[in-house]
């Protein structure tokens, strides 16, 4: 941004402010009269135009006022362009806490909604800067642990729905943050909570604006850096609870106001924070409005917060390429540690290591009474029906995500990068809901067709979008978090319908291998071991393109037709084991890095033993999933990602 | 970026390329090295336009040495010039013994022998600029194109680095482009000098008869004159 933009913040927030006044004018024209009218008799019309449609306004403004401010100031305070309640998983803390609050103790929710929402509110933001401040808070390296936190949290939210779905139903449609208001209480409760929180964002802005001098620069006018730091975090974070608890996640306002604001030209504090506040509160009541007007035509249910991670997600892709951000070096997660030994036998322990724990997940299991039992081969009838696709799905998909994290994360030489964090996970996921909608009960190959021209859609997308900056991580990352934000956003929408379909999206979504056939489960295993065979055999690829487009040119290699084919067959290999274990596994991030921290550096015996890995790693998630709350399921997709995000985020702490 | 010019480089010898920081002097690497295509003009090899050779084959020919080569975190030394080997062997072909023998001797020839099973990045700025340079001799190619070599090195390193090259050019009848910024590095250790400015080759020849005060002028704008090394290398320059 040059120094001499004019500021077109006003500009922009008028039309916005315009924009959302015509639309509602369009929603509430017939109504308004009636404000006219005297109070007298009973009139349903004016009843639901004082009750519901006047509060729906009114809160659509603060939740958006709120959300932008809370990003604001957390991109001040972090000194971070991304930083948001969405990007730092401060809103999806709190919408877990309430799920859990709703299932363990329903009476807090009564007594303290703010408080519960607070409490995990707090509790991700001190896990996210737990894995921050040891990256001295290097915007990308914060927000891949804010993403990662709230896919977690919403991987443990989804399991807890899925196993109680009686009684969570309704947390779903607020979970996607629905506007809709029954009576003034809400706006009467929101209003004076973010009257205080504003006043004392008043109170720390001008040591706000000092901090953009730098840590030094700041403690040598007198002022602790850290001090306004945590008292600024600790607002932004209290504002993002409180519109969490009260209306559930609206996404992305809270980091779309903000940066509008800034690409336009609002660059000192105060006027940035009262911009983004006027642009985030126009926003979300033009997005509430434009929601309802359409939902009114469809007659049907549409949360606005799904909406404005839907309209987010493209917002957000097209600034991508105009924020400016420092990347700070490497972001190697761990040092590289070397394998001296040799290397095949090394391979062939794990791989051998892999097969002895199918063998155990194939005879360890449990008799119907809920006993443990280790079967024998007599048995083999029944295990080679029930357990063998189950094992064999498991395996191949674990194996195959592996493989494609680790052709991603040499491809873009960022240690970070994985299906499911660059969104192509999601994208196979959003590919197969279109097919459930198109087809009823769709045959496998269908499916899969489904799954691949979605990664092909969302691998295309991200090409473009971050090609010209040679595919930079952070813009990868980000563009993977846009998309991602986008599935949960469609999948929730669709969940607050009522749609039946959306319970078989679900359990799409929590990856469980239940169900699986024989057949299935053999085309998985064709697929894994002909396309992790193929990687291995391009591994001399995999291994020259770290050295750089230029390096690898050097010695020969056609770079666009190596990388075209390593991410096709990475998207082949996503989109056919998204199929069997879902979006949320993080076995291909945490395949990869597994195998490196083991000190396999090389291309070929890192997809070898980090296909070994992922294999094992998911064969144990459905094993535990099928037998620890026998007889009940947990999907495998989530049992992975519960058990190793947590070793993930640890791995990140360490370096 | 470059006007027309006209080089002709023959084989053998260190070709060193000087200029002002954007006169063209890495663009003109970059074309020579296939990593940019010429907008206009041709580039040949051994009289074939650069476009008809096939991306191994050019390999086997021309090695080029980016200005700031990555390594990745991790890699050993004999992997890295293990990689020379690519332009022979492919993406399927086995690293037969011919491969080996290259590798072993690229290591010997660049010193970096004892460092094999060292990882790059824990190599001084000299010693991984050598393995960068056992990876080029690995590839067996004719002409080495180097951009900035010792850019990033203290003294003793450059040196270090640039008698390498030449001894390598000498013992092996290698040709070598080296980009490089400091004049007097360029005076000790290349047989000729190619002068750019604004992207036109302004002057060619070996150092002694290149380096004069007028057309040090030219090159770089400012006054600079020329004194006799006192121990008797060639030529030193000074800025007025």
């Amino acid at each position: 941004m040059m120094a001499e933009t004019r500021d077109k913040t006003p500009a922009i927030a008028l039309t916005l402010f315009a924009a959302a006044a015509a639309a509602a004018w369009l929603l509430l024209r017939e109504d308004l009269p009636h404000l006219l009218e005297p109070a007298a008799g009973y009139g349903a019309d004016r009843m639901v135009l004082l009750y519901s449609q006047l509060p729906r306004l009114v809160v659509s403004l603060l939740c958006g006022a709120a959300l932008a401010l809370s990003g604001a100031i957390l991109q001040r305070a972090l000194r971070n362009p991304l930083a948001s309640p969405t990007t730092l998983g401060l809103s999806a803390g709190a919408s877990l806490a309430l799920v859990l609050a709703g299932l363990v103790a329903p009476g807090l929710l009564v007594a303290g909604r703010e408080m519960v929402a607070l409490a995990g509110s707090a509790a991700t933001a001190g896990v996210v800067f737990a894995i921050g401040a040891r990256r001295n808070f290097d915007p990308v390296a914060l927000v891949l642990g804010g993403l990662i936190v709230s896919l977690y949290c919403g991987a443990l939210a989804t399991l807890l729905i899925l196993l109680n779905d009686r009684y969570l139903v309704s947390l779903f449609i607020w979970g996607s943050g629905s506007l809709a208001q029954q009576d003034w209480s809400t706006a009467v409760t929101l209003g004076p909570q973010l009257a205080v929180l504003c006043l004392g964002v008043a109170l720390i802005a001008r040591p706000l604006g000092l901090l953009e001098l730098g840590e030094a620069g700041t403690r040598s006018l007198g002022l602790s850096p850290s001090a306004v730091r945590v008292l600024a975090v600790s607002i932004a974070v209290a504002l993002a609870a409180a519109v969490a608890s009260a209306v559930g996640v609206i996404g992305f306002i809270g980091l779309a106001a903000p940066t509008v604001a800034r690409l336009a030209g609002a660059r000192r504090v105060g006027p940035q924070l009262v911009w983004s506040a006027l642009i985030g509160a126009a926003m979300l009541w033009l997005t509430d409005t434009s929601v309802q007007l359409l939902a009114a035509d469809m007659g049907a249910f549409i949360p606005t917060g799904a909406v404005t991670a839907l309209l987010g997600t493209p917002l957000l892709l097209l600034v991508l390429p105009r924020l400016k951000l420092s990347f700070a070096g490497g972001m190697a997660v761990l040092s590289a540690r070397r394998w001296r030994g040799p290397t095949m036998p090394a391979v062939a322990v794990a791989l051998g290591g892999l097969a002895l724990l199918a063998l155990a997940a194939l005879f360890i299991g449990r008799t119907p009474a809920g006993a443990w039992q280790v079967n024998g081969l007599e048995d083999w009838d029944v295990l080679a029906d029930w357990r063998l696709p189950r094992v064999g799905a498991a395996l191949a998909a674990g194996a195959m995500l592996a493989a494609a994290g680790a052709i991603l994360q040499r491809l873009t030489g960022n240690e970070m990068a994985s299906p499911e964090v660059l969104g192509i996970s999601a994208g196979a996921m959003i590919g197969m809901a279109a097919i459930l909608f198109l087809i009823t009960d769709p045959a496998y190959p269908v499916l899969m067709t489904g799954a691949a021209v979605g990664t092909a859609l969302v691998l295309g997308a991200l090409f473009i979008l971050t090609r010209r900056s040679g595919f930079l991580p952070e813009r990868l990352v980000l563009a993977g978090i846009a998309l991602g934000a986008m599935l949960d956003a469609f999948i929730g929408a669709l969940a607050a319908t009522g749609d039946p379909r959306s319970l078989v999206l679900l359990r799409w979504m929590s990856g469980t291998t239940y169900g699986t056939g024989t057949a299935s489960a053999l085309v998985s295993l064709v697929l894994a071991g002909g396309l992790v065979g193929l990687t291995v055999a391009l591994a001399r690829w995999l291994d020259l393109l770290p050295l750089g487009a230029s390096g690898a040119r050097g010695l020969g290699l056609s770079v666009p037709r190596a990388r075209g084919v390593l991410l096709v067959l990475a998207g082949l290999m996503t989109a056919a084991a998204t199929i069997i274990v879902g979006p949320l596994s993080f076995v291909g991030l945490m395949a990869p890095q597994i195998a490196r921290a083991a000190g396999f550096v090389r291309g070929g015996p890192q997809i070898l033993v980090g296909a070994a890995a992922g294999g094992g790693l998911m064969l144990t998630a459905d094993w535990l999933g099928r037998t620890l709350l026998y007889p009940y399921e947990m999907p495998a997709g989530i049992v992975s990602a519960l058990v190793g995000t947590p070793l993930l985020l640890a791995l990140m702490r360490r370096t | 970026m470059l006007h027309p010019l006209d080089v002709d480089l023959t084989a053998g010898g260190t070709y060193g390329l000087i200029g002002h920081n954007g006169s063209g002097k890495s663009t003109l690497l970059k074309l020579l090295a296939r990593q940019v295509r010429p907008t206009a003009g041709r580039v040949r090899l051994n009289g074939r336009d650069l476009e008809d050779w096939d991306g191994r084959g050019f390999a086997r020919t021309v090695g080029y040495l980016p200005q700031e080569p990555a390594a990745p975190p991790g890699l050993l030394v004999r992997e890295l010039v293990a990689y020379g080997r690519y332009p022979w062997h492919g993406t399927f072909g086995r690293f037969s013994d011919a491969d080996r023998t290259a590798c072993a001797e690229a290591m010997t020839l660049t010193h970096v022998d004892h460092l094999a099973d060292r990882t790059v990045e824990t190599l001084s700025g000299g010693e991984r600029q050598r393995a960068w340079i056992a990876m080029l001799v690995a590839q067996r190619a004719d002409c080495l194109l180097l951009d900035e070599p010792t850019s990033a090195l203290d003294v003793s390193h450059q040196i270090e680095v640039l008698a390498l090259v030449r001894d390598l050019c000498q013992a092996r009848g290698l040709t070598a482009l080296i980009v490089l910024h400091d004049i007097n590095m360029a005076a000790r250790f290349c047989d000729r000098l190619m002068a750019l400015k604004d992207g036109r080759l302004i002057a060619e020849g070996d150092p002694a008869a290149l380096l004069k005060r007028d057309t040090l002028r030219t090159i770089f704008d400012i006054g600079m004159g020329v004194i006799p090394h006192p121990a008797g290398h060639g030529i030193i320059t000074y800025v007025d």
